[in-house]
């Protein structure tokens, strides 16, 4: 069924569980992974990933289909997400960068990280990159979105990101080499 | 010996995070069970067909009265849209009447309000007034 066909289904069907049931069971894994790569641990992700999935289904019968489902999901993950650093560096009188510190000893001790040691570094070289400029390479690399897309999703423009992306390449290649 | 330059390439695009086993298969039961209720339509979606009649009256009112002023300026009058010359009210209302008509109606209208002396004598003998108090009357 195709995005158009699942809204249209959530908006005109006397049981709009079962619509978004199918929109959870097609996004789910791609959410997730978004959110897991934004906050590294799974529990983190998990609860993030709740609540994108509980705000899509309250912001839904708004959704009228001006950008597409996956863009306007994504947009919802990557908001709660750096919503929950935000909380997390208010909660703990934490600066920018001892958040991500935190994440990267996180990632050291996650039961659910199954890279090497080359993998870890790698990750630890992408969490020293500028929270904003993180999500773009993430999105970017990882998740291969194109840039009209992650335009959608972060409201930059196109030429910014190509510039943000190019940077982020460019600083994880000389930690990667330093290390 | 030269250390080899790290270039990212597509192999680091490897998966290295994993989840809990049968996590995706618990998650839609976990996210039922904190959505309750129908969903909700925010209330500015909820009055959006009421805001949008408004403001089309309001842009309405503006435009016209916009326009109006326009107009006005355009023509060289500065006074308010709708003030009225008087003359050119009573001219132009007259202007369609030819002067026999006109004198005929002011003629009729002054033969209505004629009383003749028949009429004042009857008059004031039905209030009991003495037709030699009438005759001292000059």
């Amino acid at each position: 069924m195709t995005d158009k066909e699942l809204v249209q289904l959530f908006h005109e069907s006397d049981n709009p569980n079962y619509a978004f049931n199918l929109i959870v069971q097609k996004y789910r894994e791609r959410l997730y992974w978004h959110i897991r790569k934004i906050v590294i641990s799974h529990d983190d992700a998990d609860d993030v990933l709740q609540n994108t999935l509980v705000k899509a289904w309250q912001a839904l019968l708004d959704f009228r289909g001006d950008s597409q489902l996956f863009t306007w999901l994504y947009r919802i993950a990557t908001n709660e997400s750096l919503t929950f650093l935000k909380s997390k560096r208010t909660k703990f009188f934490l600066p920018l960068v001892d958040v991500e510190k935190q994440l990267a000893n996180k990632l050291a001790d996650d039961p659910y990280f199954d890279g090497n040691e080359m993998q870890k570094q790698l990750q630890k070289a992408i969490l020293s990159l500028p929270e904003k400029q993180r999500i773009v390479f993430n999105m970017r690399y990882f998740d291969e979105l194109k840039y009209e897309d992650i335009s959608e999703i972060l409201g930059t423009s196109v030429g910014a990101l190509k510039a943000s992306y190019h940077h982020a390449v460019k600083k994880i290649e000389e930690l990667m080499d330093v290390d | 010996m030269d250390k080899k330059k790290f270039t990212l390439t597509d192999e680091w695009k490897q998966q290295v995070f994993t989840t809990p086993e049968g996590y995706f298969e618990g998650l839609q039961e976990r996210v039922t069970a904190r959505i309750t209720g129908a969903p909700r339509m925010s209330w500015i979606a909820a009055l959006r067909p009421q805001l949008a009649f408004a403001l089309a009256f309001v842009a309405l009112v503006v435009v016209g009265y916009g326009g109006l002023h326009l107009l006005n300026s355009l023509q060289g009058d500065t006074s308010p849209a709708l003030a009225i010359d008087e003359d050119y009210t009573y001219t132009g209302v007259l202007s369609g009447l030819d002067e026999n008509t006109v004198l005929r109606v002011l003629s009729e209208e002054q033969e209505h309000h004629t009383v003749n002396t028949g009429d004042i004598i009857d008059y004031l003998a039905d209030v009991h007034i003495s037709l030699t108090d009438i005759a001292s009357l000059d």
